[in-house]
């Protein structure tokens, strides 16, 4: 309940601003469009193990992006997390995810624009849980998964964006007596993302 | 010698107090940055006036694909009309043929998600340059002085300072020197966002009346990597905008109102003044008639009577004279200012559109189009008398495509076809035919991508898949060599109608002929940049007559 808050009150404060901005201020535009883009990225993920411990696990972040909107958009996620010794057990362990869902960007300031967004999906967990000093549990689990959080995109150049994103991700895994127990965990992403369609960028010269 | 210099240097003087004289107000002499403070001002005048101001708003865009050898031809188009509303942003009011429900769009749902959506007001918004146009939010740059037409104009480079809000125009203004209006702008908005596009354009205004210029044509032009992948290529089009029916007594007959003329009545007893029932009836079609014709001058989409419908109707005196034909009561010949193109008749009236009219190549295919629609006159081919009933007009302008029909079956087409064909054969075009016929090869080779040009909104379709109207001058025409310089089939638009935006009179453009250099510059059916000579209004020219007469 507690993360459900957590969320809540960030996409209220992402959100509050955009509803405040005036439409007038800007010339409309003539053609709207989706916008496509890719990226690809360094992902981290700190997952607490059910009455185990925390296990950190490292890995490729991949993600497809269309623009919907001015302010909307949809993506597609993909994870691949990797840890060769979960929990000092010997076993290595993986998360494989695959997320869709809505992206919402509530400000945008120059080149730089804040998303949120709330996936949902599938997780896969390969892992292993320690029951005593000498024994532990080997297995993996395909879940349902979700994930809810947000970050800053950047646009550095028409086609090229740096994006630094951070979400609870929750997945599921068996605890140390074999029962699914549902986690949640803090997940951050940092990635290049590659326009298909030119994303205009004000050029010095057009700030000269 | 000393009164021969006295004779040169009254000459000097008479001549420098002539030219002062000729414009009051270039004799003063204003710094560069005055000026700035005097177009700021006049442009912050111009926004109060086109809030006033409800012109219709034509709108035709053509996407485009360039081939291998870098030729582009349009691949699709767009089409938007409606009425400019300036007072609470922009908004432009469309006139819609058809209107899309909800089912519409849920079973279109990739092609309204995935592909690009123009937005009427996005484009009618580039009648302005800056709708809070603040000095302090831009850097000016003199470039020259240069004419276009009878305009001199002052050219500055305008481009938002580092600190201004997004959405401003970047790019050149052309500033006329007597009342420093702008009368050229050509550039976009900066700051975009990642959804929605600004495009590039070159917006010009004329002078209307006195001291008014306003909008009159925009070219806009987009040319980006040109990748030929559908999911992802780049904005590539052209497209045009024309504003016209600025003068409200067009809209308003109140004017009429208050100049109540009394014909005096005369009472001769002798002349029959009964009407038998076929006179009746034709008075009745009449009416219909005269009341759709009115209907469709009044909301702005049908020309005055005018010079251009003197031509037309020249053309169709030909016919009728050559086929001794007797036609009761008199046809009469309108043109319709849309683009897509489209003839058709309301009674005894054709109608044909200014878009038809600037792509006809020669008077023979003109005679083809008015033979087509004389032949419906002449088989006497259904007239909707239910026009004759005011209230059938009582509807909003923007419906009024729906409220409105004057396209007749396909038996009557194809009878109308025939008739035109015999027509014709008696006519002084009958030698010249070949050219209509290449016309019709050259509109149902576009028609696949042309969508929306050859849609017709009030009347019938001159291309039905892969049937044209007049068959027989279509299977008897040459082959269609788009490689031939020679041989050209079909006019870009633009090509021979000039319209008045204020009063929405028609004139035939005064251009010279040219001399095609590759068949590139062929351009049928295409939307091509446009460079008007600017003119003075009459009342503008009066003041400076006046001008120049005074001390």
């Amino acid at each position: 309940m507690r993360i459900i808050e957590k969320v809540c009150f960030f996409v209220i404060v992402m959100v509050a601003p955009a509803l405040t901005q005036t439409r007038l201020q800007s010339p409309s535009p003539a053609v709207a469009g989706p916008a496509f883009d890719v990226s690809v990225g360094y992902t981290r993920l700190a997952m607490q193990m059910p009455a185990a411990g925390r296990a950190n696990f490292n890995g490729l972040d991949f993600s497809g992006n269309i623009g919907l909107g001015p302010r909307w958009g949809a993506t597609l996620d993909s994870n691949y997390l990797y840890t060769p010794d979960v929990l000092s057990t010997k076993h290595h362990g993986y998360a494989l995810s695959l997320l869709a869902g809505p992206v919402f960007y509530p400000v945008a300031h120059g080149n730089t624009r804040v998303f949120v967004h709330a996936l949902a999906g599938a997780g896969l967990i390969d892992g292993a849980v320690p029951i005593s000093a000498t024994q532990d549990f080997h297995g993996w689990l395909l879940h349902p998964s979700y994930a809810a959080g947000g970050g800053l995109e950047h646009t550095v150049s028409a086609q090229l964006a740096v994006r630094l994103g951070g979400d609870y991700l929750r997945t599921s895994f068996y605890d140390s007596t074999g029962a699914e127990r549902p986690q949640n965990n803090m997940r951050l992403t940092m990635s290049f993302v590659f326009r298909l369609k030119d994303r205009p960028h004000r050029s010095s010269a057009q700030l000269q | 010698m000393r009164s021969l210099k006295i004779i040169v240097f009254l000459l000097l003087v008479s001549s420098m107090a002539g030219l002062a004289a000729e414009n009051p107000k270039l004799s003063s002499t204003l710094s560069f940055d005055q000026t700035v403070d005097r177009v700021v001002k006049r442009e912050r005048e111009f926004v109060v006036t086109m809030k006033r101001m409800h012109p219709l708003v034509e709108t035709y865009i053509q996407n485009l694909r360039e081939d291998n050898d870098h030729n582009a031809e349009p691949v699709s188009d767009q089409y938007f009309l409606g009425r400019l509303d300036l007072n609470d942003g922009v908004r432009d009011s469309v006139f819609q043929r058809q209107h899309h429900g909800f089912l519409h769009h849920a079973l279109n749902p990739v092609s309204a998600a995935l592909g690009y959506k123009f937005l009427p007001q996005g484009f009618a918004q580039m009648v302005m340059l800056d709708p809070d146009f603040q000095k302090s939010n831009y850097r000016f740059t003199f470039v020259r002085r240069e004419f276009i037409g009878e305009a001199r104009c002052i050219v500055i480079d305008v481009q938002p300072k580092e600190k201004a809000p997004k959405g401003l125009f970047t790019g050149r203004i052309w500033v006329e020197d007597r009342d420093f209006s702008i009368v050229r702008f050509n550039g976009t908005y900066s700051g975009r966002a990642d959804y929605t596009h600004y495009l590039h354009f070159d917006s010009w205004r004329f002078n209307l009346q006195s001291d008014v210029w306003l909008p009159s044509y925009i070219y806009v032009e987009e040319s980006g990597t040109k990748r030929s992948s559908a999911l992802f290529h780049d904005l590539y089009l052209k497209a045009q905008t024309r504003l016209w029916a600025y003068d409200p007594e067009q809209l308003n007959h109140e004017k009429e109102f208050t100049q109540i003329k009394v014909d005096s009545s005369v009472d001769d007893r002798s002349v029959a003044k009964d009407n038998s029932p076929v006179e009746s009836q034709r008075m009745w079609e009449r009416m219909a008639e005269d009341n759709a014709v009115d209907h469709l001058q009044k909301i702005g989409v049908l020309a005055p009577a005018g010079d251009v419908d003197k031509i037309l109707q020249t053309v169709v005196d030909n016919l009728i004279i050559t086929n001794k034909l007797q036609v009761e009561p008199d046809v009469r010949c309108r043109v319709l200012l849309t683009l897509p193109l489209e003839s058709f008749t309301i009674g005894h009236t054709i109608v044909v559109s200014r878009g038809l009219l600037d792509v006809l190549p020669d008077e023979a295919s003109l005679a083809m189009v008015l033979a087509h629609e004389l032949g419906h006159i002449v088989l006497g081919h259904h007239v909707d008398t239910q026009l004759a009933f005011n209230d059938r007009y009582f509807f909003a302008d923007t419906t009024a495509f729906q409220h409105l029909h004057f396209e007749l079956d396909a038996a009557d087409e194809a009878a109308a076809d025939n008739k035109a064909v015999e027509l014709l054969g008696n006519s002084p075009y009958k030698d010249k035919l070949g050219n209509a016929g290449l016309f019709l090869k050259a509109l149902q080779d576009r028609s696949p991508v042309l969508a929306n040009l050859i849609s017709p909104r009030l009347g019938g379709r001159m291309v039905n898949g892969n049937t044209t109207r007049m068959t027989a001058l279509f299977t008897s025409a040459p082959a269609l060599e788009k490689q031939r310089l020679d041989q050209v089939a079909a006019l870009p638009i633009g090509s021979r109608i000039k319209l008045d935006p204020w009063g929405n009179q028609l004139t035939m453009m005064n251009s010279k002929p040219v001399a095609l250099v590759s068949p590139r510059e062929k351009m049928p059916f295409e939307v091509t940049p446009l460079f008007p000579f600017l003119t003075y209004s009459l009342a503008e020219r009066k003041l400076v007559a006046q001008g120049s007469v005074g001390p």
